[in-house]
């Protein structure tokens, strides 16, 4: 059996507005190869951000089958899909979305802390080291207000990679960005995952940005209407 | 425009927010209703006691009552035939002058009622001079209730009765029926059946009415009468009023009529006043939840408040619109809270009724008399202050800028900032609270007759108490915050840090539930600290001062010691009972001094120094207080009579004698319990030196250390029984216990509609804990979403919304009983003292704090329930995605 990071069978994802169905994704069928930098193209409204979401087991599909390094989350309960998102995945959110009330360090330990695997000490000092290559070393104990959009970006980057997941969900990581920060964005998202071999899934619309991709797959309404042969994964820059 | 923003913007808010909007009207509702429950019951009481008045006293204008006295000779009446001469209003030489005697008296039904209800309702008696007294009051009769012939009611032991008690009791003209008048049970027959109009209605119905020399004999008060009314023309009462109070003896009054419903007004007072206060606690606390409601449905709507300025619509106008919801919620709220007032004032009215009856007048208090002055007013109230307590927040929406209304949190930076701020004042107000707290009460006039006096600086110290306590509280949030944030995080892991920290960022939401709560645990544990206190009191008191082994009172006295007298010849009968020690035969009654209400006890100071025990208020022995009133002819006085009247130890206190003002020296002031008109104690031979009344009202009897109580009472009841005087005399024995029991019993059911206001004032702060909890889960429906997609689970969401809804219990239980130990310590060092006059000393009731600490807990952990489930199912992405 070939082995994938991530795979899904005929997916379709139907939401019901009243009488009104509507089908945000239809019959989606890929594959993404552990280690492999996936661009997700298409226009706003396309059905980037569902897929990520039933990727990233926060929703559920109406039909087909989702793979997560060979395990069918279809059959996993509320628990499974918890632990699941605990340690195999990683979030990054155009809008950041770090918790205000809480300092860059503590939002970096969030997913750790959320988890209840390690002990401060452990905690403390990977989210030191994180932060340390993420360049946000110096803003340890600032609150997300404090900081520029490029900064928090990168503590949201630093938060998404603490727990060790295997598969960095992106979605439009730049959108908020303007196009330095952008730039310094998605280099670092690069450099990290490749470092650690994870596997990255990336909403954009942005041509620039999904240069940074091994391969891009285009949605248009719901379909994956392209899917480029995988290519051999790069691992310089 | 305006109303299609209304219904759009606000109006479909609140429908789409059921569970907050319902939550919101419940809180204004009870407040409301408590608020309208509490005045109508005193309303109906005060309306009850002047209808009765007014029916009694019909068409007098002028009266003469005992002052000083239980009652005067008749003979009096001879010495009026002057206003006979007196030439009419209009000059004519027939005098329009007229005068009738009154007795009046009570007894008590002594069983059941048609129904077989046990019941001892207390019946008004009237003998008046049935030739003359239907140019003073007004007789209606019932259908089938007119006397055959008019001559019957001079028959002996017949009378009129009023027609409800003939309902009650299942009375018709010609029936016999049974009272208990003094130590004796007598016999009457119906003579005729008043109808409800006119002086038949008086009392609620509950009316005797008969002959005067009936009643004299019925009563054994042969010659003696307690009332003259006069019929006057208005212009010569002046004059006659004048010559009247020179020709009598100071031991009586001449008054209008009206001063006695200023009386029972002003005697009335302190107890309505405190409840009206209490009553409206709930309502502050429902005030709280307003502003908590608004000011959360203002921070969540901040975003559309910055679009709809953006697109042109006017500071004004979102003034309006957020004026319009709470002008909506506080009508809907104040409806609500209406019908349930007249629903609850029905309960209230039985409640406020018994401890009247209990502590003041004897008089039953029934119906409910819904006033529509009083429901215009709770609306007013209602719907007033919901709109006063939304000002601020509304004040906050129409204020901010497009820009900033669209940046998310900016209401929560602006409360960061202002922390420090509210401290300050916050502090201040406490000092201007402990400033108010020093003063004395305030004395203001009530009618033409009498000043009364108001802890008004007390109440005002009360409402600074909580508003300190409520500006301090985001100050106190800061610095409890983090340290709960840190200890939970080491016993309950961190999703209960995250819960601490997510309270913390949301600052001033979290400030506004907790000081709902707060306020609602203040009054909680200040009313349970002062009822606590108070009943401690009374305890100690009652075990030191009432130790009579046992305690002999006439069948039909009734607990406001108004009613019956025993005859003292039985104190000799009793005193020769083996294993009696001593006999006090105590006399009591109501007087008048300087325009007040109050009483005059005569006892046996020997008895009660060589058996009893006063604790004087500054510790001087009885014994020795007692050698110095016998050497110097003096009295002691309470603490309450001391305080309402500033009489102190060694000042001399005059009293209107049949022979005329005499001072007496006051040689103690005690502490006592009994009634919050105070007593004035004299010896009982300086008493018969001045005055003609040698009975009693009740008998301390002491006994032999040997003797047992129950042994004595039996060989009482039937040495009474086999004496040929006093076969006939039935009396109430308590013992020592009994009569204690009695003591808290009656105790408890005065305070009983006060725990119920704390109770309901608890439900209102409950209700904006949830509130507040539905609130903070509706405001962090992103962080939730967040969390999920972080890998946080439903159980974990869960479990922080619980700890959230915890820790609002624990900051509301900590501020709450800190606000509420200083408010017991207000209400009984000041506004109870000033009120009542009563010293209470402060006991603190840990067993009902460790509870209520509890239960605050367990509900607001409760309540946390439903918004817990709610955060867990936020869709994550949808939240996160609309952010």
């Amino acid at each position: 059996m070939t082995s994938h990071a991530i795979a899904l069978e005929n997916v379709c994802k139907i939401y019901a507005d009243g009488d009104r169905k509507v089908e945000a994704l239809s019959d989606i069928s890929l594959s993404v190869s552990p280690g492999e930098f996936v661009a997700l193209m298409g226009p706003s409204g396309c059905g980037k951000s569902t897929l990520l979401n039933l990727i990233g087991a926060i929703d559920r599909p109406t039909s087909g089958k989702i793979l997560i390094e060979n395990t069918d989350t279809s059959i996993l309960d509320d628990t499974g899909l918890t632990k699941l998102r605990q340690t195999k995945m990683g979030y990054v959110f155009q809008f950041f979305n770090l918790l205000t009330t809480l300092t860059v360090k503590e939002n970096v330990a969030l997913p750790l802390e959320l988890a209840g695997q390690m002990t401060e000490e452990e905690m403390h000092i990977r989210v030191s080291n994180l932060l340390n290559q993420v360049g946000m070393d110096h803003r340890l104990d600032f609150y997300p207000a404090n900081l520029s959009g490029g900064e928090m970006q990168r503590v949201a980057i630093a938060r998404a990679l603490v727990n060790k997941p295997d598969i960095i969900l992106a979605d439009e990581p730049t959108g908020n960005l303007d196009t330095e920060n952008g730039q310094h964005v998605l280099e670092l998202l690069q450099r990290l995952t490749q470092e650690n071999g994870q596997t990255v899934l990336m909403a954009t619309h942005s041509l620039e940005a999904a240069q940074y991709a091994h391969r891009t797959l285009t949605i248009r309404d719901g379909k994956l209407v392209d899917n480029q042969t995988p290519s051999p994964v790069e691992t310089g820059a | 425009m305006l109303t299609k923003l209304f219904l759009r913007f606000i109006v479909r808010d609140l429908w789409r927010n059921k569970i907050r909007t319902g939550l919101t009207l419940l809180g204004i509702g009870l407040g409301v209703a408590i608020l309208l429950a509490i005045n109508l019951a005193n309303h109906t009481a005060l309306s009850t006691f002047q209808d009765s008045i007014d029916r009694v006293s019909g068409k007098t204008n002028l009266e003469v009552r005992p002052k000083t006295v239980a009652d005067m000779d008749e003979a009096l009446l001879q010495e009026l035939t002057w206003l006979w001469t007196l030439p009419g209003e209009n000059g004519e030489n027939i005098s329009e002058a007229h005068y009738t005697p009154v007795l009046e008296e009570t007894a008590v039904w002594p069983g059941q009622d048609k129904d077989k209800n046990q019941t001892h309702e207390v019946i008004q008696v009237m003998g008046v001079d049935m030739l003359a007294d239907t140019a003073f009051r007004s007789y209606d009769w019932q259908a089938d209730g007119k006397p055959d012939s008019f001559l019957t009611v001079f028959e002996a032991d017949h009378a009129y009765i009023g027609e409800a008690m003939a309902n009650r009791y299942g009375l018709e003209s010609g029936s016999t029926f049974e009272l208990f008048v003094n130590d004796r049970k007598v016999k009457l027959t119906v003579s005729g059946l008043l109808s409800g109009n006119g002086i038949g209605g008086a009392y609620g119905g509950s009316l005797v009415l008969m002959d005067l020399s009936t009643a004299q004999d019925t009563f054994n008060r042969a010659g003696r009468i307690t009332r003259i009314d006069f019929k006057v023309p208005e212009k010569q009462i002046p004059t006659i009023m004048d010559r009247l109070t020179t020709q009598l003896p100071d031991t009586l009054a001449v008054q209008r009529p009206a001063r006695r419903g200023a009386q029972v007004n002003k005697m009335l007072s302190a107890y309505q006043q405190n409840l009206t206060t209490l009553s409206f606690i709930s309502l502050l606390v429902g005030m709280f939840l307003i502003y908590n409601t608004m000011s959360i449905s203002v921070i969540r709507r901040r975003p559309e408040v910055g679009i709809l300025r953006a697109l042109g619509i006017s500071t004004r106008s979102v003034f309006l619109l957020f004026l319009f919801e709470a002008g909506l919620l506080g009508i809907l709220g104040t409806l609500i809270g209406m019908v349930g007032g007249v629903v609850l004032a029905k309960g209230a009215v039985k409640a406020v009724s018994t401890t009247i009856q209990a502590l003041y007048v004897a008089q039953p208090v029934s119906g409910l008399n819904v006033d529509p002055t009083l429901m215009g007013l709770a609306f007013i109230f209602g719907v007033g202050l919901t709109i006063v307590a939304a000002l601020v927040p509304i004040w906050e929406a129409a204020a901010v800028s497009p820009a900033e209304a669209a940046r998310r949190a900016s209401y929560e930076s602006k409360m960061q900032h202002l922390s420090k701020k509210l401290l300050w004042i916050g502090l201040g107000v406490g000092v201007l609270a402990y400033i108010a707290s020093l003063q004395p009460p305030v004395e203001f006039t009530m009618g033409d007759y009498s000043s009364n006096q108001m802890p008004l600086f007390g109440y005002l110290s009360a409402l600074l108490i909580i508003l300190a306590g409520t500006l301090v509280i985001p100050s106190v949030l800061q610095v409890l915050l983090p340290l709960l944030a840190n200890l939970l995080k080491r016993t309950l892991g961190h999703e209960a840090r995250l819960s601490a920290l997510s309270l913390q960022g949301a600052i001033g939401r979290t400030s506004v539930a907790v000081a709902s709560l707060m306020i609602g645990i203040a009054m909680m544990v200040s009313l349970a600290m002062m009822i606590g206190s108070f009943r401690e009191t009374v305890v100690s008191w009652v075990n030191d001062t009432l130790r009579a082994d046992l305690w002999i009172e006439p069948i039909s006295r009734t607990n406001n010691k108004q009613t019956g007298r025993l005859d003292l010849s039985i104190a000799k009968v009793i005193a020769e009972v083996p294993g009696v020690a001593a006999v006090d035969p105590f006399l009591e009654f109501p007087i008048e001094f300087e325009g007040d209400r109050a009483n005059l006890g005569v006892g046996n100071f020997d008895v009660i120094a060589n058996f009893g025990n006063l604790q004087f208020i500054d510790g001087e022995a009885t014994t020795d207080v007692f050698d110095r009133v016998k050497t110097q002819r003096g009295l002691v006085v309470t603490e309450s009579f001391a305080l309402k009247h500033h009489v102190n130890k060694g000042d001399t206190l005059t009293l209107d004698t049949p022979s005329g003002p005499v001072g007496f020296p006051v040689g103690g002031v005690y502490y006592d319990y009994s009634s919050e008109l105070g007593y004035i104690v004299m010896p009982r031979p300086l008493y018969l030196e001045y005055f003609d009344d040698n009975s009693a009202s009740n008998l301390a009897v002491f006994l032999t250390p040997q003797a047992n109580s129950q042994t004595v009472r039996r060989t009482i009841f039937e040495r009474l029984k086999n004496n040929e005087n006093s076969k006939d005399v039935l009396l109430n024995i308590q013992t020592n216990r009994e009569l204690k029991k009695e003591v808290m019993v009656i105790f408890d059911n005065t305070f009983a509609i006060t725990y119920a206001l704390h109770a309901i004032a608890i439900v209102v702060a409950m209700l904006a804990v949830m509130n507040s909890l539905f609130a903070l889960v509706m405001e962090s429906r992103r962080e939730f979403g967040i969390l999920k997609y972080l890998g946080a689970g439903h159980q974990q969401i869960k479990r922080m919304v619980m700890v959230q809804a915890g820790m609002l219990g624990l900051l509301g239980n900590i501020t709450g009983m800190t606000i509420g130990f200083l408010l017991a310590l207000l209400l009984i060092y000041v506004i109870n003292r000033q009120s009542f006059g009563w010293t209470i000393q402060l006991f603190m009731p840990w067993g009902f704090l460790i509870q209520s600490f509890i239960l605050v807990m367990a509900t607001a952990i409760l309540s946390g329930l439903i918004p817990a489930r709610l955060a867990a199912r936020i869709p994550a992405p949808e939240v996160v995605r609309a952010e």
